[in-house]
């Protein structure tokens, strides 16, 4: 029985996705012929995240090594992991849910209607935290990364800026109405009014 | 099947299930003006079971630039759906569409992305938080938090107001914790609760390096601090350096009279949208 954990590409573990593999992991111990594989997609840095996910306890993984996939780009993402998916063959595939990363929060109802059967969605925290020993981690070292080159379209979505935080201070001097109408019109530009 | 629609630039609205014939769900006003940003708003009112199904139907005909929808985990399988049988890009909480070169850009809280396909699926967030309250701290969209600042328990109450107006969660620091001005199961601290809302408003919080690292997942951090150099001002992405017992009466009035007139956008919503019934 082979159960695919997707995890989101980025040199850093989401919580979603941790969780999503010790749920994984939870199916494992109960079961001896269970094979937890990894999935992501992304430039060379997603070894790291794979690593990590390797130490909590998981067998194997498949990294689709390509720098032009964005992480932003759901559509693309889905359809890696599809293919992948396919090719591999499984019976459970188990996806973080939500992401910290705008769009992926779709990944798992995309890759769901693509290959045509649901796909588990784990939110954060469902899972208690558990950290890895250090020999989990020596021995995720010694683990199997196989990687993968796809042909792949173009991009569909490019990101085209970025803004840093732009860190608005104000004084509020005497005028503490001024300072509220300005805080009202910023919380309304980002539509959290 | 549908009724012609000789458009330009048609851009789909999915119609809110609370819609009825005299009136439109205040959601869907928003996607309409949204909509008219970009193109030709098409209102598509159908039973939300057969929606992706219409939708696609509809797009595959009349290739629209951007189909809109409201998100929700009911309408995000339908988003999902809808993107993937037209192979179209899908941007989720946009607030903002426009044009560049060409392509369509849709700006969210964090960054304003091209979209280089024909079609696009964009989800927006409906603005209320009404049903946020009910929800846990930690899982809470807006969260309000005072620290040692505030002053006293009374001063709580002012910030529980503000949570209200603004349909979040009432939090504190440690400190407050300890004080006993806000429960200790509601300290916002490592350990303790971590948060991860859209927006979080910190009134009176210098921001020690334990509440810091369990706010990191909140999306737009806003402070209010008479301490000029209170850490939390270096994190925040609005900072209000001043007495939050008068900032935060002042915020009050401006939410109540915000409330009261709903607020213009920018582009008229259109009267009279054309209506794919299906």
């Amino acid at each position: 029985m082979r159960i695919i954990v997707l995890i989101k590409p980025g040199a850093e573990l989401e919580d979603s996705d941790v969780c999503a593999v010790e749920h994984a992991l939870q199916v494992a111990r109960r079961r001896m012929d269970v094979q937890v594989t990894l999935l992501t997609a992304g430039p060379a840095e997603c070894v790291h995240a794979l690593r990590r996910a390797l130490a909590l306890g998981a067998d194997d993984a498949v990294h689709v090594l390509d720098d032009r996939i964005s992480p932003y780009d759901a559509l693309t993402l889905s359809r890696v992991y599809t293919e992948v998916a396919a090719d591999l063959g499984f019976d459970l595939v188990v996806c973080g849910a939500a992401s910290v990363v705008p769009n992926l929060s779709m990944i798992p109802d995309m890759v769901s209607v693509r290959l045509g059967t649901p796909v588990v969605s784990v939110p954060a925290r469902s899972a208690p935290p558990r950290h890895p020993s250090f020999p989990a981690i020596a021995e995720a070292r010694q683990k199997l990364i196989s990687t993968r080159i796809l042909p792949l379209p173009d991009p569909a979505i490019i990101v085209k800026d970025l803004p840093a935080c732009p860190n608005t201070i104000i004084n509020v001097g005497n005028d503490p109405r001024a300072a509220a109408v300005r805080l009202v019109e910023f919380l309304a530009e980002r539509r959290l009014v | 099947m549908f009724p012609p629609m000789p458009l330009a630039d048609p851009v789909l609205v999915l119609a809110d299930e609370t819609d009825d014939d005299d009136a439109l769900a205040q959601a869907t006003r928003e996607l309409l003006a949204l909509a008219r940003r970009v193109g030709t708003p098409v209102l598509v009112r159908c039973d939300h079971c057969r929606a992706a199904e219409v939708l696609i139907d509809i797009a595959r005909d009349h290739r629209p630039r951007a189909i809109l929808i409201n998100s929700s985990p009911a309408n995000d399988r339908i988003s999902a759906q809808v993107a993937v049988h037209l192979e179209s890009a899908i941007a989720t909480d946009v607030t903002d569409l426009s044009f560049d070169d060409d392509h369509l850009v849709a700006v969210s809280d964090r960054m304003s992305s091209e979209i280089h396909t024909p079609t696009s699926v964009i989800t927006v967030r409906p603005r209320n938080h009404e049903s946020q309250r009910e929800l846990l701290l930690t899982e809470a969209d807006v969260v309000v938090a005072g620290g040692r600042g505030v002053g006293s328990a009374e001063g709580f109450s002012l910030l529980a107001r503000v949570a209200y107006a603004l349909g979040g969660r009432l939090g504190g620091t440690h400190t407050a914790g300890e004080l006993g001005w806000c429960p200790r199961h509601a300290s916002i601290s490592l350990p303790g609760a971590r948060i991860r809302p859209r927006l979080y408003l910190a009134g009176g919080v210098s921001g020690s390096v334990r509440h810091r690292s369990a706010i990191r997942g909140a999306g737009t951090v806003v402070a209010i601090d008479s301490d000029p150099n209170a850490p939390i001002l270096r994190e925040a992405d609005f900072g209000i350096v001043g007495d939050l017992h008068e900032v935060l009466p002042a915020l009050l009035d401006e939410l109540a009279a915000r409330a009261a007139s709903p607020p213009q956008t920018v582009t008229p919503v259109p009267s009279s949208p054309e209506l794919a019934e299906a």
